[in-house]
């Protein structure tokens, strides 16, 4: 553009050029500061920062309030993930007595149990306790007790990496649940505090709902009266 | 002062600060435990503990009379007893392979958290559940009276995990007083 118009000049034209600018200047050693301001198009600024902001600004979705991504709608047999565990719940069962599952029962009484697969995806072995701050199912208390399915022994530690199936157990009423029930589960995500100063440690704290499940329970208490 | 005897000695306090800042110990080293280190067949003695592991084996089934469980298992056989003061026990038990820990199971009956008595050994095996990929690295063993180690002897054994012994299956010794 610039070389465009220059090209033609002749070298003694150039020269007087840059005299007659010398002599229109104050101060020689700022003159080409000057000269390279000038050449900067300065009253596009303001335009370029206001489309560039509005650019970003509908990049990202608007002025519009973001909507907050709610808890996702997990299957049975689905997966969720945390920094603690992977967690896929398998179904839910009302069960009667059962001495061989290590179910002993009173007089209307049912076992719920919820089975899952479960791995502790943490470094440290990990409490059932931590298990069921991860899991829990609206409506109903902790559960009364966490045992492997394979060996029924209760769940003390799960310890990392080491996939286990689980069951969750509640004892409850006759007729608290009937088949067909639909139990509504929620997936929470702690967060991890390493302990400083005077506290020492690392703990899981603060649950924030990630994903929930509908599950519907089976009664197979009628196949062991 | 010449310039030349400035750089100098500039140039050595830079070093020596930094050998202070690598020879200072760690934040929690002044509440670390106490290791003692073991080897298999020989008697190890902390304050309050004394072990004497006799085998570390690896399997994929393990048993007690009871009970059994298949998986990749890790199987101590160990005696050990309090030295100075009751009521002790080996509450202690873990493994420690990269940055992942495991404790003994608490599956099967074993001497995971038996209690220990001054001056008269008793016996039996801890058992390590294991990931089942997990088949070689550097492993450590420790031994502890508390599942809080803070200030207090811990028994350490190192272990290659690649060349221990793997039978098919391994029965659990019964926690019992040690019979010479």
């Amino acid at each position: 553009m610039t070389e465009g118009d220059a090209a033609p000049q002749t070298r003694a034209a150039r020269r007087r050029t840059r005299r007659s600018d010398a002599a229109s200047e104050p101060r020689r050693h700022v003159r080409w500061i000057r000269a390279a301001g000038d050449r900067v198009p300065t009253k596009w600024f303001a335009g370029l920062a206001t489309a560039l902001l509005l650019a970003s600004t509908a990049a990202f979705g608007g002025l519009a309030t973001a909507a907050e991504p709610g808890p996702a709608a997990l299957q049975p047999g689905d997966e969720h993930r945390n920094e603690q565990f992977a967690i896929r719940v398998l179904d839910a069962r009302l069960r009667g007595e059962e001495p061989d599952a290590g179910i002993y029962l009173d007089d209307g009484e049912r076992m719920l149990t919820v089975r899952a697969q479960v791995e502790n995806v943490w470094t440290q072995p990990q409490s059932s306790s931590n298990l069921t701050q991860n899991l829990t199912v609206d409506d109903l208390p902790v559960p009364d007790s966490v045992r492997r399915v394979d060996d029924t022994t209760f769940v003390t530690r799960l310890q990392p990496n080491v996939p286990t199936e689980v069951e969750l157990r509640w004892i409850l009423e006759e007729g608290d649940l009937a088949d067909g029930d639909v139990l509504r589960l929620t997936f929470r995500d702690l967060s991890q505090h390493v302990g400083s100063f005077v506290m020492d440690g690392t703990w899981w704290t603060d649950p924030v709902p990630a994903a929930t499940m509908a599950l519907v329970v089976d009664d197979a208490s009628g196949a062991t009266p | 002062m010449k310039r030349g005897v400035q750089w100098t000695i500039g140039a050595g306090l830079v070093v020596a600060a930094w050998l202070v800042a690598a020879v200072t110990p760690p934040e929690d080293a002044r509440e670390a435990p106490f290791p003692v280190r073991a080897v298999i067949g020989e008697t190890a003695t902390g304050r309050n503990i004394q072990a004497t592991i006799t085998s570390v084996q690896r399997a994929d089934r393990v048993s007690t009379e009871k009970w059994s469980a298949d998986g990749n298992w890790l199987v101590v056989h160990l005696a050990a007893e309090a030295v100075v003061s009751e009521p002790a026990s080996l509450s202690s038990a873990t493994l420690t392979v990269g940055d992942r820990t495991f404790t003994a199971s608490e599956r099967p009956d074993s001497f995971a958290s038996a209690p220990l008595t001054v001056g008269i050994p008793r016996s039996g095996s801890l058992a390590f559940e294991l990931p089942p990929d997990l088949a070689e690295g550097e492993a450590l063993l420790t031994l502890g009276l508390r599942s809080d180690p803070r200030l207090d002897s811990v028994i350490e054994l190192p272990l290659d995990l690649a060349t221990l012994p793997h039978p098919p299956a391994i029965a659990l010794y019964r926690t019992d007083w040690t019979h010479p």
